[in-house]
């Protein structure tokens, strides 16, 4: 964890999604329309919302649904408010409409403008494994600006550490993402979420380097499910998981995020 | 469409469920430095906070510094005190006042920085042209910063200088208050009017969120809770209490039963921990009293057949400034007692018993089994004066000649006080029937 003891704002709203109590937390991703249009599960957003808020310790949004939204997450009971404040095509698959020809990141949400939507953090990609080297160079200098802003402003900064494209392999999958979790940090990322690395023990060499509190995304170098995933992630010493799209692709998404809540938040242990 | 970030940071002040909210003011060091209950702010806070309040007004400084306690979603959000005055300090503190300053003590954006979920700022209304019109400039420099950031800004007017006079105070609350929703108030923290109908008048032109003081000196004196009882009837969103709670011996309890009143609409009796089910029932109006002591000499006669303040089982409290109002026995329990009793309906009359006769050690102070109301055992009385000193509203008084403490037996159940009480300041509501 960084020190943020001279940063108080930043360390009470990072309290207000990582639950100080035992400083796990489970995040709702549900910001995709941003990158796909109306994906499963978010196309009823406000339902979808509505629904599972009750489940998460924060909900990532794009900046358009935060303001729509607001609603869900007024009072004590709701959920934070994550902004997401960039913009990529990195997940338009071969499946997708209009495929990535060129991976291609904007930011689309300044910290500032983020907290007067009433964010309690924001959430950018770091991507690496760029076909052109200038691209990684812009990313890198787009979350810097935005590390540098969050800094001044007491907004954290969780940054998604990315390994995508050609260059990154299944064998060298866990090193591409050591490397994108470890440049986000230096950035001055307060937390990161790197995609599942396959096995505990692969993950738990990122956690350790890591210093910052790491999430598990619901996807990775791996075939696992989103609950086999948070397992694995929270036994490396994860401190929760952020998930979305995986999720909702199950057959009952309801019931598998109530069961990565008890397992995040170590229900399970309790009723057995 | 109004703001989001105002719409979610208001609602960490005022409970979507019923729209209400407890806040605690802890900003006093700030105006006033250390005084009681502020001295050691971290220990006072950690109770004020188990008491569970939805905000707590601290100064910036102290905000960075023990933002810390406040972690958590379900923690109270922190509000922070922007401006600063010397106004409050009077002849009681080292060094008074001799002009009103004033001082912008963060930005909004400061604020936003250390994790506030608002901002207060003060307005001064009654003092001279160009300071009133130096405030105005003060506030909605602060409105329109707020409007950019998404921060709710709660405006504190205040009727203060040489031009408020009792007459026209409520009056200034009213202007002061519409006043500052004009400039870009999203609610207001202000003192109560007096009474329930001017203070309606206030919400209704406001037509934003009211905070009532609840310390604040009503024109009458009152128990704190009920003038948020009134205000809330009133359509008040809430209530903001100071020094009350921070110099509380248990601030945590205080906060408690204010909350009760707030949001379980709990009666301020059911708040405070009720009264014994004894044979009559009070009504006190205060504004009827006129202070001629006659209840006193009635409750005397009737009991030493003499005419002593004294020896009065009834007394009537009384200020220049706030009027008078007569205090009858009124067989408090014991808060924890009651509670209990609460939650297990079954357990009424006998099973618990008024906090004088918890009190006393001998059993001579005990509760007519069948009409309830207090009876004394002159001879195993010890004269230790235990329930004298347990009497929550002072009304046992001790007969240094006997060594036996005076208490009000209600005069079996047709009190003198209520006889002679000319102006009908002290009734009887309800009477048990006396078989």
């Amino acid at each position: 964890m960084r020190d943020l003891s001279f940063r108080p704002g930043k360390a009470l709203r990072l309290s207000e999604f990582i639950n100080p109590e035992d400083g796990k937390s489970v995040i709702l991703e549900a910001d995709q329309g941003l990158m796909l249009g109306p994906v499963t599960g978010l196309v009823e957003l406000d339902e979808t919302v509505k629904n599972l808020k009750s489940e998460v310790d924060a909900i990532v949004l794009s900046p358009g649904q935060a303001g729509r939204l607001i609603q869900h997450f007024r009072g004590r009971k709701a959920p934070a408010l994550i902004v997401r404040a960039d913009w990529a095509n990195v997940l338009r698959d071969e499946t997708f409409v209009l495929p990535a020809q060129k991976i291609r990141h904007v930011t689309v949400v300044s910290a500032s403008e983020a907290l007067a939507f009433g964010a309690s953090g924001i959430m950018a990609f770091f991507i690496v494994g760029y076909e052109d080297d200038e691209d990684e160079a812009r990313n890198m200098n787009a979350i810097a600006s935005l590390a540098r802003e969050s800094d001044r402003l007491g907004v954290p900064l969780l940054v998604e550490a990315l390994p995508i494209g050609a260059r990154v392999t299944k064998t060298n999958y866990t090193d591409c993402a050591d490397l994108a979790m470890r440049m986000s940090v230096e950035a001055g990322a307060d937390a990161v979420a790197v995609p599942y690395t396959g096995d505990v023990g692969s993950f738990r060499k990122i956690v350790g380097a890591a210093k910052v509190p790491v999430f598990t995304l619901d996807v990775g170098n791996t075939t696992k499910g989103p609950v086999e995933i948070a397992t694995d992630a929270l036994e490396a010493g994860a401190s929760g998981i952020i998930t979305g799209i995986k999720m909702f692709q199950t057959a009952e998404p309801f019931k598998v995020l109530k069961t990565i809540k008890d397992i995040v938040h170590k229900k399970v242990e309790k009723s057995s | 469409m109004p703001s989001p970030g105002k719409t979610l940071r208001l609602s960490k002040i005022l409970d979507p469920d019923d729209g209400r909210g407890v806040v605690v003011a802890a900003d006093h060091g700030f105006m006033l430095g250390s005084i009681k209950g502020v001295f050691n702010l971290e220990k006072t806070l950690r109770r004020v906070i188990e008491g569970g309040p939805e905000a707590v007004l601290l100064s910036p400084g102290q905000a960075a510094r023990l933002g810390h306690l406040f972690h958590g979603r379900k923690s109270p959000a922190i509000l922070v005190r922007a401006d600063w005055t010397n106004a409050f300090r009077t002849k009681k503190y080292a060094l008074p006042t001799r002009t009103i300053g004033r001082a912008m003590a963060a930005s909004a954006r400061d604020a936003l920085t250390l994790g506030a979920s608002g901002i207060v700022t003060y307005y001064f209304i009654g003092c001279s042209d160009e300071i009133e019109a130096w405030n105005f400039k003060l506030m909605t420099t602060f409105a329109r910063e707020c409007d950019e950031i998404g921060l709710p800004f709660i405006v504190e007017p205040l009727p203060f200088g040489e031009r408020v006079t009792g007459a026209n105070h409520a009056e200034l609350i009213l202007t002061s208050v519409r006043m500052a929703v004009e400039a870009g108030a999203d609610a207001i923290k202000t003192s109560y009017t007096g009474d329930v109908k001017t203070f309606r008048k206030v919400v209704k032109s406001a037509g934003v969120p009211i905070l009532v003081l609840g310390g604040a000196k009503a024109r009458t004196r009152r128990d704190a809770l009920e003038v948020i009882a009134e205000a809330l009837e009133a359509g008040a969103s809430g209530v903001v209490y100071g020094r009350q709670v921070v110099q509380a011996e248990d601030p945590a309890e205080f906060v408690r039963s204010v909350r009760a009143v707030v949001h379980e609409g709990k009666s301020v009796r059911e708040a405070i921990g009720g009264v014994y089910a004894g044979p009559i029932r009070w009504q006190i109006d205060v504004e009827k009293c006129t202070g001629c002591r006659m209840c006193e000499v009635a409750c005397t006669f009737r009991h030493e057949q003499d005419f002593a303040f004294s020896k009065a089982r009834i007394r009537v409290v009384s200020s220049s400034e706030e009027g008078y109002q007569p205090i009858p026995c009124s067989l408090l329990l014991n808060r924890t007692l009651s509670m209990i009793n609460s939650l297990s309906p079954s357990l009424t009359f006998s099973a618990h018993r008024p906090v004088c006769v918890e009190a006393c050690g001998t059993g001579a102070l005990t509760i007519h089994p069948k009409m309830g109301y207090l009876q004394l055992r002159i001879e195993r009385c010890s004269g230790c004066k235990k329930c004298v000193k347990a009497c929550p509203l002072q009304v046992i008084r001790f007969d240094e000649e006997r060594k036996i403490p005076l208490i009000c037996d209600m005069c079996e159940g047709s009190p003198e006080c209520v006889e002679w009480c000319q102006p009908k300041a002290l009734v009887v509501v309800e009477q048990k029937s006396k078989d």
